[in-house]
């Protein structure tokens, strides 16, 4: 198991209610008002998307909603940028690229 | 009744304008992408975390807090979470988000749309690991997060030290801190920082302190060769930078780290002021392509401004200063002289710092392999091969490349493809157009348009592909 | 015989050919690629770059059902080379025959569409006429406000971006010379024809006028009055997925909404709602008002497309005759003056026109019949 790449720094605390979100089917917690990559990043996922064509992994980028690097696809929303999109209570979410399937 | 000005963007530029629009009881409508305002230097936490008074973050909460105010203030109309997408006149503004899609009709447009990063690819600068100056900045600022393991932080710029001194703040253990710029001639920038600006001094000053203080290694004329990793970052070279701007692999080192932090540096983000029509021109003191501005920083287009770093690099505080000065002559009043004054002096500094950071050759890390165009996936190499890699069309190369055709719409990717393959830099402001929408907009939001005009439906003939 | 492309130099440009063709979009290359596999020495010209017009900016679709019935053989002729393209240039250009729905949203709009199905059918469509049950069955992705569609396994797409590279590559192979930003001033007659353009003076035996909506200026300057209006078409497309939204194309019975999937799963939405501009102001933006009413019908049709961000929305220009045939054929009055342009859906004819058009300059006559696109029809009529 991977260690988590990422720590909430000391003395930043969080209040709210733990959340259960999925990622390609496994189970993850969060905290509330986080973002979906702090979650995930968190728990040592990096490559929050696979590219379309060599399948590369790609990571939390540019960190202000420009780059689309760490998108991610939301059952029932669609593609939303991770850093940007907070984490709710039972979210699905699935890589956001891959090849088209017939 | 007058309409309301609207501005795009909430960063310090767009917050400071629109205090200063509300306070003089003008209606405003301020758009902005991001769930929470501030822009990028007053990124703040979820409103659902709290901090201890001794959390290790570098921040400057207070003045937002009093800049934030406005957002509550009568006539100001707040939407977060929403994209202008498109202007199909001047003086008016399409937008769709979270609150809804529709137009709105302005007196006046103030572009407050901010910066983003310049990119310098190099092998395997798109490993998960590998991140930019301000995702690192956003990390603390805007997710509370630092990341486990080891750093190497490198750029050219002032961000350098701002990510360097945040993250050794916020307990990150970092490897070495690499500027592109040699310290020689950083110094001068300095000593004109004195006399300009010397809060300004001081915070940089005390960033580089800080750095020192906390005994990581801090190279100048150093730049990243290369980084590698199995799924994620594992090794980064580092090089010195040789003559023609590359790095000299001969003497490069190899660095264990598990996140890299690259900051080279920010492009004005230009595209709203495009769409608008605004007369474009490149200016390399104010770090690329901005639109023309009068004194009071009106574009060539009347009645629309463009105020912050999307006019000019230049960071919060000529931001907040802008904000103001476009209000003023919204307002149809003077600025104080002694805004004014500080303006000029912030101005003349901030034009100097930009080309003190600017290296003598530009830097190049990337190779026939390296991916340019990190959307498509497409390499340095296959851009070069493509016919129209000539350099006097832009747009013909993203039709037949793809070039910048993804979920970024180029913006990691066309500045810095055309700087490798030699496109003429003072034909960058005719192109390329910038298309609507201004930023990836899901259908339904903007099928969701409720000011959109009747219909007009194409004619039954037609069969157009 | 070929052009001395291989010793001629950057400096010192070849400037005479058999054929010059004026043009580098779909009509122009296939033009100029037929007449080089047949040994003809060629020069394209273009005002800008090549395939950056009409043939780069479409939506790629290789539609049938979508065709004015007269048409619909000429469509299927050329969606034979369609087939062997990729074998031609030696590369894919998104080439899909999935089939395709057109599809009714009133029992008005039904009626029309099974009318028109059959007088296609019996052009050569093959075609299925569905009631509004069996389209939910056998297309759930479409919404049930469909009322009723007709399917053929005919239409398909493919993608301009790939075409054109790698037709210009086939074509530069075969020793096609390509000039490029090349505005044309004047055609004059001489001992042989010269193009003079903003690259110099060019000579042919023969002169190919394959400039889509520019080719009324064109033919003008040699005295033939060629009426061509102009429709300034929008696009959008949304970010690639890897979900299949469209699993065929999807037409619309009123010719109003063009939907589909290519190969990256990016998705494709046309239908000929119109932008602002013209020409001579080289204007070509959106309005936004029916960019909108575009992509709600097109989330009318298939809901799921709504949650798909939408990365580009843009306008081209295609250039129409007044009944919508393409012209092909020589200019009216002149022996070496040819000239192929504007089809409604020249995407999908563009094969067979370029190859019709080289056959009419090699040999004087092709095989497949194209009185009913003669570039005279219009002036012959008052004469």
């Amino acid at each position: 198991m991977r260690q988590p790449s990422m720590r909430f720094i000391q003395g930043v605390t969080q209040s709210g209610p733990v959340v259960h979100f999925t990622f390609e089917g496994k189970c993850y917690t969060g905290c509330a008002g986080e973002s979906i990559a702090s979650a995930m990043m968190r728990a040592g996922v990096v490559a929050l998307r696979r590219t379309r064509q060599d399948h590369e992994p790609r990571g939390y980028y540019c960190g202000m909603g420009l780059c689309w690097e760490c998108a991610v696809n939301v059952e029932g929303t669609g593609v939303v940028r991770s850093c940007v999109h907070p984490i709710s209570d039972g979210l699905a979410i699935s890589f956001a690229d891959g090849q088209l399937t017939r | 009744m007058t309409d309301p000005v609207v501005i795009i963007g909430a960063g310090p530029a767009g917050l400071s304008c629109a205090a200063e629009l509300a306070q003089a009881g003008r209606e405003v409508v301020l758009i902005d992408d991001n769930p929470i305002a501030g822009g990028q230097y007053f990124r703040q936490l979820p409103t659902a975390y709290g901090t201890a008074p001794n959390a290790r973050l570098l921040r400057d909460k207070t003045r937002f807090d009093e800049l934030a105010k406005v957002l509550t203030l009568q006539g100001v109309r707040y939407l977060p979470s929403t994209i202008a997408w498109g202007m199909p006149d001047p003086r008016t503004i399409a937008y769709a988000g979270q609150a809804g899609s529709g137009r709105i009709r302005a007196s006046n447009v103030v572009i407050a749309t901010g910066a983003q990063e310049k990119s310098l690819p190099f092998p395997g600068w798109t490993l998960p690991g590998v991140i930019s100056a301000g995702g690192c900045l956003n990390l603390a600022k805007a997710h509370g997060l630092v990341p486990n393991g080891r750093m190497v932080i490198a750029g050219n710029g002032p961000l350098v030290l701002v990510a360097a001194a945040t993250m050794i703040a916020a307990g990150a253990q970092i490897e070495a801190v690499l500027e592109a710029q040699l310290d020689r001639k950083l110094v001068t920038s300095a000593l004109r920082g004195l006399v300009a600006s010397p809060k300004i001094l001081a915070t940089g000053l005390g960033y580089r302190a800080r750095i020192l203080q906390s005994g990581t290694p801090f190279k100048t004329g150093w730049m990243i060769a290369e980084a590698r990793g199995k799924d994620c970052l594992q090794v980064v070279a580092i090089a010195p930078i040789g003559v023609d701007g590359r790095p000299v692999r001969k003497s490069q080192r190899w660095i264990q780290a598990d996140t890299l932090v690259i900051g080279y540096g920010l492009l004005p983000g230009s595209e709203t002021a495009r769409v608008m029509g605004c007369r474009m021109e490149l200016k390399s003191e104010l770090n690329g392509v901005v639109p023309q501005r009068s004194a009071e920083l009106e574009t060539s287009v009347n009645g629309v401004y463009a105020i912050g770093d999307g006019a000019g690099i230049g960071g919060a505080e000529i931001g907040l200063m802008e904000g103001k000065i476009a209000a003023n002559a919204i307002l149809r009043r003077s600025s104080p002289a002694s805004l004014k004054a500080r303006y000029d002096r912030l101005d003349r500094y901030r034009r100097f710092l930009n080309l003190a950071y600017a290296t003598s050759k530009p830097l190049i890390a990337a190779t026939a392999d390296t991916i340019i165009c990190r959307c498509e996936e497409i390499t340095l190499g296959r851009l070069a091969a493509d016919p129209n890699s000539d350099g006097d069309n832009l747009n013909a190369l993203k039709i037949s490349s793809r070039l910048g055709m993804g979920r970024c719409q180029g913006r990691n990717c066309l500045h810095v493809a055309s700087k490798l393959l030699g496109f003429d830099a003072e034909a960058q402001p005719a192109h390329p157009r910038a298309r609507p929408p201004l930023r990836p907009v899901k259908l339904a939001q903007l099928a969701a348009d409720k000011d959109a005009g009747a219909a007009r439906e194409p004619d039954e003939i037609t069969a157009s592909e | 015989m070929k052009p001395d492309s291989a010793i001629a130099g950057k400096r010192n440009p070849v400037r005479k050919a058999d054929v010059i063709v004026v043009g580098g979009g779909i009509f122009g290359l296939f033009c100029a690629l037929t007449l080089a596999e047949a040994g003809t020495s060629v020069i394209v010209v273009d005002r800008s770059k090549l395939w950056s017009e009409a043939s780069a900016v479409n939506a790629g679709s290789l539609g049938v059902q979508n065709k004015l019935p007269a048409l619909v053989p000429y469509t299927l002729w050329s969606w034979e080379l369609w087939i062997q393209l990729e074998k031609r240039l030696g590369v894919g250009v998104g080439l899909c025959r999935d089939g395709g729905y057109k599809i009714a949203m009133t029992q008005t709009e039904a009626e029309r569409l099974f009318q028109i199905s059959h007088e296609q059918e019996q052009l050569g469509l093959t075609v299925e006429r569905l009631a509004q049950n069996e389209l939910r069955t056998r297309a759930p992705w479409i919404s049930p406000e469909c009322v009723a569609a007709t399917f053929s396994p005919d239409d398909g797409y493919a993608s301009p971006t790939l075409v054109g590279p790698a037709l210009r590559r086939t074509a530069e192979e075969l020793g096609v010379v390509i000039v490029e930003h090349a505005d044309v001033y004047a055609i004059r007659h001489g001992n042989s024809l010269c193009v003079e353009t903003s690259k110099g003076e060019f000579y042919g035996k023969k002169i190919a006028i394959t400039s889509g909506a520019w080719s009324a200026k064109l033919a003008a300057m040699v005295g033939v009055d060629l009426p061509i209006s102009l429709d300034v078409n929008m696009v959008s497309v949304t970010e690639p997925t890897p979900r299949q939204v469209i699993p065929n194309i999807v037409t619309h019975a009123r010719g109003i909404l063009t939907l589909k999937q290519v190969a990256n799963g990016s998705c494709l939405i046309g239908g000929g709602w119109q932008g602002i501009g013209t020409i001579d102001d080289s204007r070509k933006e959106l309005d936004y008002d029916q960019l909108v009413h575009n992509l709600r019908l097109a989330m009318r049709v298939i809901p799921r497309l709504g949650q798909l961000n939408v990365l580009r929305s843009w306008a081209g220009y295609e250039g129409v005759t007044p009944d919508s045939y393409p012209y092909l054929g020589l200019l009216p009055g002149h022996r070496d003056i040819y000239c192929a342009a504007c089809a409604r859906g020249g995407f999908t004819l563009g094969p067979l026109m370029g190859q019709l058009l080289a056959e009419l300059i090699l040999g004087g006559c092709t095989s497949r019949p194209v009185n009913i696109f003669d570039p005279g029809r219009f002036s012959n009529a008052s004469a």
